[in-house]
């Protein structure tokens, strides 16, 4: 019973000291303001180019696909006499007439052209924003993923969107506020979950980044806060941001 | 040296065979999978084939969809979420070797196969032969383990019960641990072919078409005297998608079929809770294939097809989460059979209530462990 009670003293006692000792340390240390920063992406719209070796397997691939393929079975596929039938026969005798022989003497199947998509024109890969060098647009660069970075106000210096959370916000909701501020609330943006992607620790702040994608809008800066804009690849974006930043960012980035 | 014994089961299997064996596709020579060296720990299931084009939806998945799935699954509890833990694990530390290509394409002269796999082979020391077949066992025991010391039947229950799953691996942001759809299977099973088995050339013909793959015929396990059915008898077909072609299904079925179904909202987001989710087209939504839908007239029946997603996923969060970054819609909650709400200890009749749902099942047997544990706790008292 004595030691039980000596036991107890002891821990209050261990409790109380700590405690003190926690208060003096906190109050030594300033709180670091919290900040958010937007990672804000537009995904690749196009497939990138294969490299000659890829482009040079899948014809290999598809080739040996067309010689070894099972005879195709026109009678299944089209009644006898229709005019599909016989559209389909007119495209397979121009592409004999021009194409090379298989083994076996087959000749590879081709589609007949459709006349609903005979109009149609397929986009360039390369669109005019690739040929100005409009890092403005978002047309440039389709198959590359582009982020979003603002020149600051104060500094000049270019950075992504990054800002103090307001009241008892949390991340995701203050990354969207603090977006419609700096850039526009036209924009149309879906913030990735609820947790950042990485963060940028300095003496008074922290900022903390989340991924959003852009889904729809203009962007329209806000003197405020950012001078101007750009939509910029990774590696464009080791050109424009300071060396010391980007060291900091660039594992945030995707690859491609 | 062993014989092959002519029992029951291979003369059925051999006739199984025989009807569809101008069906099957005849196999070229081939390396297995096993025997290729890799050292890619990024999830790449098995393909089927070499590809001939490659799949936009496996594009998307690698340059984009990863790295959200990645943010949305993240949990910083999990031990091996700390860069302390993922510094050591074979992904983080993954390095080509000094000669990639020798050793991705060497093979031990041991693992090389003795002769091309071909179906059509007689001799029985050939790779295929000496792989075990999935033969399909009868159930021996459907009246319950009859115990002929005391005269006492086990609950099927009980006798039917297994060991809990063992609960999923922790969260860690690999690629080899974030879900990705790893296998497409595609299922017609209509009763109707007992009558007139040609129209399931019709079923197979449809398969392909939609898939580009070989369909395989499905036969009967259990006979049904009052259906006139007979076990072996072909009533059904399946396929197997893997790689290019499975994203370019996913691709078609979310684009042209789904969008267009009518009084449809979305798949239920309930699946087997370990990365399979089902989903079941009608035989109107056949036609609206690309692949179908000029040639409409070519088909003369078509058929409902059961569509089983397999992926990576440990839980159906992460299943569900996998597929709605390739845009296959889903329903808000999820709709789950309801239990009847008779829990009442004094109904009689309760102890003779077979349980019709998967809930109800789990819902039994859990209070049957409960009470074996309370049986115990007092015996040991």
């Amino acid at each position: 019973m004595l030691q039980s009670t000596m036991l107890h003293i002891q821990a209050r006692q261990t409790f109380s000291r700590t405690c003190n000792f926690a208060k003096r340390y906190l109050a030594t240390a300033a709180p670091s303001k919290i900040h958010v920063g937007i990672l804000l992406k537009r995904n690749p719209v196009i497939l990138r180019k294969l490299t000659e070796f890829e482009h040079a397997y899948y014809t290999y691939r598809e080739s040996l696909e067309q010689a070894e393929s099972r005879p195709f079975h026109r009678e299944f596929y089209f009644k006898k006499g229709s005019t599909a039938e016989q559209r389909w026969l007119d495209a397979q005798d121009a592409a004999a007439a021009a194409a090379e022989r298989l083994e076996g003497g087959r000749t590879p199947l081709v589609q007949p052209r459709d006349e609903e998509l005979a109009g149609l024109e397929t986009a360039e890969r390369v669109t005019e924003a690739d040929k100005g060098g409009d890092v403005k647009s978002l047309d440039r660069a389709l198959e590359r993923t582009l982020y979003l970075v603002v020149k600051k106000a104060d500094n000049g210096s270019w950075e992504f969107p990054a800002g103090p959370l307001e009241g008892e916000e949390v991340l995701h909701e203050g990354a969207t506020r603090h977006l419609h501020s700096e850039v526009g609330s036209s924009l149309e943006t879906w913030v990735v979950g609820r947790t950042p992607v990485g963060h940028i620790a300095a003496q008074d702040k922290k900022t903390f980044y989340m991924k959003a994608h852009i889904l729809s809008g203009k962007i329209e800066p806000n003197k405020r806060f950012a001078q101007d804009f750009a939509w910029l690849t990774k590696q464009e974006l080791k050109e424009y941001l300071q060396p010391a930043y980007y060291e900091q960012v660039h594992k945030m980035l995707a690859e491609f | 040296m062993h014989a092959r014994i002519a029992t029951k089961s291979t003369r059925s299997v051999s006739s199984q065979r025989g009807w569809a064996s101008h069906l099957l596709r005849r196999q070229g020579t081939f390396l297995p999978n096993a025997t290729l060296a890799t050292t890619a720990t990024v999830p790449v299931p098995s393909v089927q084939e070499p590809p001939v084009f490659r799949a936009r939806l496996e594009e998307h998945y690698y340059n984009s969809l990863l790295e959200d799935l990645m943010v949305l699954t993240y949990d910083h509890t999990s031990p091996h979420a700390s860069l302390s833990h993922l510094s050591k694990t074979r992904d983080w530390n993954r390095r080509l070797p000094e000669t990639p290509l020798q050793s991705l394409f060497s093979v031990p002269v041991e693992r090389l196969p003795t002769v091309p796999a071909s179906e059509t082979t007689t001799n029985i020391l050939t790779l295929e032969n000496a792989r075990v077949k999935d033969v399909v066992l009868k159930r021996k025991f459907r009246k319950g383990l009859f115990n002929p010391i005391d005269y006492t039947t086990v609950l099927k229950e009980k006798y039917d019960a297994r060991e809990d799953a063992p609960p999923p691996p922790p969260y860690a942001p690999l690629p080899s641990r974030l879900p990705i759809v790893s296998k497409v299977m595609l299922r017609i099973w209509s009763e109707a072919a007992v009558a007139n088995k040609t129209i399931l050339l019709s079923a197979i013909m449809s398969l392909q078409s939609i898939t580009g793959v070989r369909a395989e015929p499905l036969f009967a396990t259990v006979g049904d005297a009052s259906k006139k059915i007979r076990e072996g008898m072909p009533l059904g077909a399946r396929v197997e998608l893997t790689g290019v072609k499975m994203y370019e299904f996913l691709d078609k079925m979310t684009q042209c079929v789904l969008p267009r179904l009518r009084e449809w909202d979305g798949l239920n987001p309930v699946g087997d809770d370990n990365g399979s989710i089902t989903l079941s087209l009608p035989s109107t939504a056949i036609g609206y294939f690309p692949d179908i839908e000029p040639h409409f007239d070519m088909y003369p029946r078509l058929f409902d097809t059961d569509i089983v997603i397999q992926t990576t996923g440990k839980s159906d969060w992460e299943t569900v989460l996998c597929l709605s970054g390739f845009q296959v819609p889903f329903l808000k909650e999820r709709v789950v059979a309801q239990e009847e709400e008779v829990e009442d200890a004094n109904d009689p009749w309760a102890k003779f209530r077979k349980p019709k749902t998967r809930e109800e099942r789990r819902a039994m047997a859990e209070k049957l462990k409960k009470m074996h544990q309370a049986q115990q706790g007092a015996s040991k008292q």
